[in-house]
């Protein structure tokens, strides 16, 4: 009998598939959305280069170093930086070939060190783009928060840092280490204050640089927003589903069927069958085309398979308590969307939890279950923090159960009553 | 036939008797006796005491208004609601005992469309055969046999939401008699259809007894009840006010004919008039209108004479032939679709 009930609603879902592809397309969508903010590069796990123009108006060491130190060694893995003329920099951006244009203005070094306020630099952000402008924007804020360190604490050197550096010919090398032991005793003497020891000792090992290394070669910005994502749409997935039991009970077809079977246990097993089944079906879209679409490797498939089946099921649980307690159709439709909403909320399926207020975050956000998957789903994907996928799969799987069989009760028990909309 | 209101010793020990006879045993052809059945919700009492039978090949139709029971007690017999009281035996077995047999022997058809409207009146009449109890093959083959005999062969793949009010009600129908039934319960089968598919269903239905399947019928349209009906049950307030044939029934206003005088009758005092209660009933007394029957046999001419001669001046006197209306309202002191 269960076999013919869930062919019954598989096939009346093979009828309905407009709203059901509507179900699933929105999951990818989201994902595609969230993807578009961090841009396409983002595909293959790689953060890009930031392409950046300089206009160094200044000229001197302070505009001199900027760009310097924007084309280094160093800086050339995340920054592809060139220094220009405003027009030229204006042009580049108007033609959406850079994320932003810094402008060091004439006379910021000399301002500067003389310890009058300087004129502020510019940042020219592109509107056209997304994240990159943002990181560029917290760089310059970086270097302008250094600057306003050096300037408050090394006033008194400054000018004669500038002077020997500027000085025709080679620096005196004589002077400029009098002033470098100077400042060397003064941070001395200031080291407890300026470097407070956070951490007794530290010590290297080699796995910790295996795991580092292995985390930035698999990370994948996707990666990271959908378990997520996929914890709240396999719960509205399940929601959708699990009403049927309710339009059901409004086309009195559940009561044609208690006019043959006795027992009502059958249609609700197959009612939660099939819920898990699509709501399988959905999780498999999210995760393995999303994986397939924005370029995620899953490093351990079978331990995220199984993980997301115990997730289905708590679905399924949740979403059939739900339907048991609200019981009207109408009302349903509003409160479990609300109340879901507020799950993903807690559980950091909306907003990564670590923004979350700390009451939130460290009271609320462990107990809820889509961010036990996720975080759960991040410790297999990045070695994250987060609950063993084994523990948190038993957890939601037998959560999942105890509401189904909560709810089965429940809604027996008012269907018994008589209770209708 | 009078439905008794306190229920009689001898009633009682028959019923027992029938009850708890084993089924090879029985001589009687009853599909459905229903004893004394009564459910309450809070303070209203929505079904009480009521009592009927059904024969094989018989159609009971159960009349009454909206609100009257009649869902209640259909609800109460195929186990859709526990009754507070009672006991219902489906081809002699109760339902209480063993429901999954009764249910094997009654099929139902509720009142409202009870299909998966996604799906067709094939895909539908198979999903409820299998669910009766019927093999694939068996399922397949009264599909196949429904189809036909519902008319509804050449749209048989169409979704179920497509068809019209009247299709969709021959499948409701169609899917309470997959597994061949020997009692069929009908709830208001006709509500909201057109006059040539409510024919279409009274014929259908009509075909069935001939089958020996015993219908109960409920409905609220007079004249279905008088056409289809073997026997009627009038209910209303939960309560079964009467029983019979249609003839049966008629007879109860005593005699083949009425007599409706419209006047001012406001403040008319009939009880007062010379002679009047010994020769004629009161059926009902509105403000215009005086519905009577005579007492005893006497030619309608006489009777309209004496009537004539009452002290209130009639506007206009009918000679009427009573009909089941006519019984609700002797019985209840109002119309059916007041």
């Amino acid at each position: 009998m269960l076999a013919t009930l869930l062919k019954k609603d598989l096939r009346r879902l093979r009828s309905n598939w407009i709203g059901f592809a509507i179900l699933l397309a929105m999951p990818i969508g989201i994902t595609a959305l969230v993807g578009s903010v961090f841009g396409p590069s983002a595909r293959s796990g790689e953060m890009p280069r930031i392409k950046l123009a300089i206009v160094n108006e200044d000229e001197s060491l302070i505009g001199n170093t900027i760009v310097a130190m924007a084309s280094g060694e160093q800086s050339q893995a995340y920054l592809d930086s060139k220094s220009v003329a405003r027009s030229e920099a204006m042009d580049l951006i108007n033609r959406n070939q850079i994320s932003a244009v810094i402008v060091v203005p004439k006379d910021f070094t000399n301002q500067y060190v003389a310890g009058q306020s300087p004129p502020s630099m510019q940042l020219i952000k592109n509107p056209a783009q997304s994240y990159l402008p943002a990181i560029t924007e917290e760089l310059l804020r970086l270097l302008t928060e250094g600057l306003n360190a050096v300037s408050q604490n090394l006033a008194e050197e400054m000018p004669d840092v500038v002077e020997i550096i500027e000085a025709p010919g080679a620096p005196d090398t004589v002077k400029l280490a009098s002033i470098l032991t100077r400042i060397g005793d003064r941070l001395q003497r200031a080291e407890d204050y300026l470097f407070p020891p956070v951490i007794g000792y530290t010590r290297g090992t080699v796995a910790e640089a295996e795991t580092s290394e292995e985390q930035s070669e698999g990370f994948n910005v996707f990666g990271l927003v959908m378990p997520g994502l996929a914890a709240l749409f396999l719960l509205f997935t399940a929601e959708a589903t699990a009403r049927d039991l309710v339009v059901e009970r409004r086309t009195k077809t559940l009561n044609r069927f208690r006019t043959y079977q006795v027992r009502l246990l059958p249609f609700f097993l197959a009612k939660a069958v099939y819920s898990f089944t699509v709501v399988g079906i959905a999780a498999a879209i999210i995760l393995v085309g999303g994986a397939w679409i924005f370029g995620i490797h899953w490093r351990s498939p079978f331990e995220t398979t199984i993980l997301t089946c115990a997730y289905a099921a708590f679905c399924v649980g949740f979403a059939y308590l739900l339907v048991a307690v609200i019981y009207r159709e109408k009302r349903i439709a509003i409160l479990s969307t609300i109340i879901i909403m507020m799950m993903a909320f807690l559980g950091g399926s909306m907003l990564p939890t670590e923004t979350l207020p700390p009451l939130i975050r460290e009271s609320l956000s462990p107990w809820m279950p889509n961010h036990n998957f996720a975080e759960s789903i991040k410790r297999l994907q990045f070695d994250y923090p987060g609950p063993h996928w084994a523990t948190a799969s038993m957890g939601l799987l037998a959560v999942g159960i105890v509401m189904l069989m909560i709810a089965i009760t429940l809604f027996q028990y008012r269907l018994g009553q008589g209770a209708e909309e | 036939m009078e439905a008794p209101e306190e229920p009689s010793t001898l009633h009682t020990v028959v019923f027992f008797r029938f009850s708890l006879s084993s089924r090879s045993a029985m001589t009687y052809s009853q599909v459905l006796a229903v004893d004394r059945l009564a459910k309450s919700f809070g303070a209203i009492e929505a079904v009480s005491d009521v009592s009927f039978q059904i024969g094989s090949g018989e159609v009971y139709g159960l009349l009454g208004p909206n609100g009257a029971g009649k869902t209640t007690t259909i609800d109460m017999i195929c186990g859709l609601r526990n009754p507070d009281r009672g006991t219902v035996v489906v081809d002699g077995t109760d339902f209480s005992i063993d429901p999954r047999s009764a249910q094997r022997s009654m099929g139902v058809v509720p009142q409202e469309v009870a299909l998966y409207e996604e799906l067709s009146a094939e895909e539908n009449l198979l999903f409820w055969g299998k669910l009766a109890g019927l093999s694939a093959k068996m399922a397949k083959q009264r599909t196949e046999q429904l189809l036909k005999d519902l008319m509804l062969t050449e749209r048989r793949r169409d979704a179920v939401r497509t068809y019209s009010g009247g299709m969709k009600r021959r499948v409701n129908i169609g899917c309470g008699l997959l597994h061949n039934p020997k009692l069929l319960l009908l709830d208001e089968p006709t509500v909201g259809i057109d006059p040539q598919a409510r024919a279409n269903i009274l014929d259908f239905v009509r075909g069935l007894t001939k089958q020996g399947t015993g219908v109960l019928y409920t409905t609220h349209y007079l004249e279905e009840a008088e056409t289809l009906c073997d026997r009627i049950g009038i209910i209303d307030h939960g309560k079964l006010l009467a029983e019979g044939t249609l003839q049966e029934l008629q007879n109860r206003l005593g005699g083949d004919r009425l007599f409706v005088l419209e006047g001012d009758f406001s403040e008319a005092e009939p009880s007062k008039w010379n002679g009047f209660m010994e020769r004629f009933r009161i059926l009902n007394q509105r403000e215009h209108r005086l519905v009577v029957a005579s007492i005893g046999e006497r030619h309608p001419s006489d009777c309209l004479r004496e009537l004539l001669d009452i002290p209130i001046q009639v506007d206009n006197a009918m000679v009427k032939k009573p009909n089941l209306s006519d019984v609700f309202l002797q019985l209840t002191g109002r119309e059916l679709r007041e």
